[in-house]
């Protein structure tokens, strides 16, 4: 009797203290608060949400690149060097059974791997500035140029060709990275500008968008995923009401795509989590990625 | 080549940029002169007259304004009309005027490719992305496929009832009198299949890719 007591003591005491380093573990962990994930519910709909936000927390600041061509093979490389919170498939790509170009404009650091624009994707997203996706490098490729002259906001590579120049030039001297996408949401244009025709093209797919969205007058990108098969611009309108709906003041929403290159890996406050570890194809493996879209912050 | 994208250029492209909008409403007709205009002149000049042998010698003067290294000038003016002309190609074949799956286009796009021009990457056809699945082996991902698309479904149930027929008929459930011709259908197609499958996993590799499926282009 003495001895079970002795073990129940041993055994309570051993629990409390697993729950302890669990929590404590949990709480020095450099990712908590720099990744913050929620699920909402919208139309019977439930999105998952990771957001970023472009305010350092205890000096850990949120960064962003762009990955493609060989886009595994410096991923891993980034991963030896940071803490990686977020990692998916960005652009659309041509290739289909190897490593290939995206489609559309496409750079990384500087060095074009496509300099022709899709003349369709109304989205260019340029990357590697050292934090967050900007609004204001973000490019909706609709806009036609007004008369005012400021090179680099009115620049439009896929409507005229001595913008490509300018634009690839500023591209390389900064060592930009760039990817081209549609652009589901713009600001710059009204909703229903935005929203005129919501069930074109496929509903057999699952949907991803990248939102630039300020909340608290604070910048942050978010990472929505909805798990339910869906048209893009049916989808990306639910995505638009509920965020406005939850106070963001959206600028931006991009397509990324979900296609036979569905990928997701989320920092779980342990390790990179795999949350599309059943997907159907081994195309959809981080090691085929054509190009990625990372969040990470220094170590 | 590395441009040096200063305050002073900045200045020289704002300009370049207002004489652009001056001009994007009066299209110019072009001829091959390029050295004479600017590059704004280059930009929204009129092509719809190119023939394809005139983007193949624009292109090729595209090429050694690029890299000329007397003339600075000569660098952008290259640059902004390697950047017209794949646009312009690329319309054309969109258009129609230009085919795709010829052996002087492909040989164009190919040297725009070498300068990381990829013109006209249409998306790949369904035809190349199921027999593309089938070569990788990915059956389960073609399952999905077909049970999730409104339209792949119904044919996967025609198939699967005509199918059932087979095997009815198999069974000596039809008449006499069509049995042998049906039979003899049946075993040729079968035969058929057999040898296509053997044959599609041994070659397709090689021979399916993006936009061709053993020699035959799907774009």
């Amino acid at each position: 009797m003495e001895s079970l007591k002795g073990i129940n003591v041993f055994g309570i005491a051993f629990f409390v203290f697993f729950l302890f380093a669990k929590n404590l573990s949990f709480a020095q962990n450099p990712a908590h608060g720099l990744i913050n994930k929620t699920t909402l519910s919208f139309n019977s709909t439930d999105y998952n949400l990771y957001e970023f936000s472009s305010k350092p927390i205890a000096e850990n600041k949120v960064k962003v690149k762009y990955l493609v061509h060989d886009a595994y093979r410096k991923f891993i490389e980034l991963k030896k060097e940071k803490n990686i919170l977020l990692v998916t498939a960005a652009s659309y790509t041509s290739a289909f059974f190897s490593n290939g170009t995206p489609i559309g404009l496409c750079a990384f650091e500087g060095e074009f791997l496509n300099k022709m624009p899709n003349q369709i994707m109304d989205g260019l997203v340029v990357s590697n500035f050292g934090g967050l996706v900007l609004a204001e490098h973000v490019y909706d490729l609709d806009m036609i140029k007004n008369d005012t002259i400021d090179i680099n906001s009115q620049l439009n590579p896929r409507e005229s060709a001595l913008d490509s120049y300018l634009f690839y030039s500023w591209v390389e001297k900064n060592k930009l990275s760039v990817f081209q996408t549609q652009l589901v949401y713009s600001h710059l244009k009204t909703k229903e500008e935005n929203f005129k025709s919501l069930y074109s093209g496929s509903d057999s797919k699952q949907r991803r968008f990248l939102v630039v969205a300020k909340k608290e007058n604070i910048l942050r990108n978010l990472i929505v995923g909805s798990p339910k098969r869906d048209y893009v611009m049916k989808a990306s309108k639910d995505v638009f009401d509920m965020l406005s709906g939850e106070g963001y003041e959206i600028q931006f929403i991009l397509n990324l795509d979900t296609g036979s290159k569905n990928l997701l890996y989320v920092n779980n406050g342990k390790f990179l989590e795999n949350l599309k570890r059943n997907t159907t194809t081994k195309l959809a493996r981080i090691e085929r990625a054509s190009n990625l879209i990372v969040f990470f912050f220094d170590k | 080549m590395k441009l040096l994208f200063n305050t002073n250029m900045k200045a020289v492209f704002a300009l370049l940029l207002t004489i652009g909008q001056l001009t994007c409403f009066a299209q110019t007709k072009i001829g091959t002169d390029f050295d004479k205009v600017s590059p704004a002149d280059i930009s929204n000049a009129d092509y719809s007259e190119y023939t394809l042998k005139d983007f193949i010698g624009a292109f090729e003067k595209a090429l050694k304004m690029k890299t000329d290294s007397v003339n600075k000038s000569s660098i952008a003016k290259g640059n902004v009309l390697l950047s017209v002309l794949a646009k312009q190609v690329h319309n054309g074949i969109i258009e129609k005027k230009i085919n795709p799956n010829s052996k002087i286009t492909i040989q164009l796009l190919q040297q725009f490719r070498e300068h990381k021009y990829y013109i006209y990457q249409p998306e790949v056809s369904k035809i190349i992305k199921f027999f593309g699945y089938i070569c990788m082996g990915e059956y389960t991902h073609i399952y999905e496929i077909i049970i999730t698309n409104k339209f792949t479904l119904p044919m996967a149930i025609t198939f699967v009832v005509f199918f059932c027929f087979i095997l009815f008929h198999l069974a000596g459930k039809v008449k006499r009198k069509y049995k042998i011709p049906i039979n003899k259908i049946i075993i040729g197609l079968f035969v058929f299949f057999f040898i296509f499958g053997i044959r599609l996993k041994a070659t397709c590799e090689c021979n399916v890719s993006e936009y061709s499926f053993y020699g035959i282009p799907i774009n």
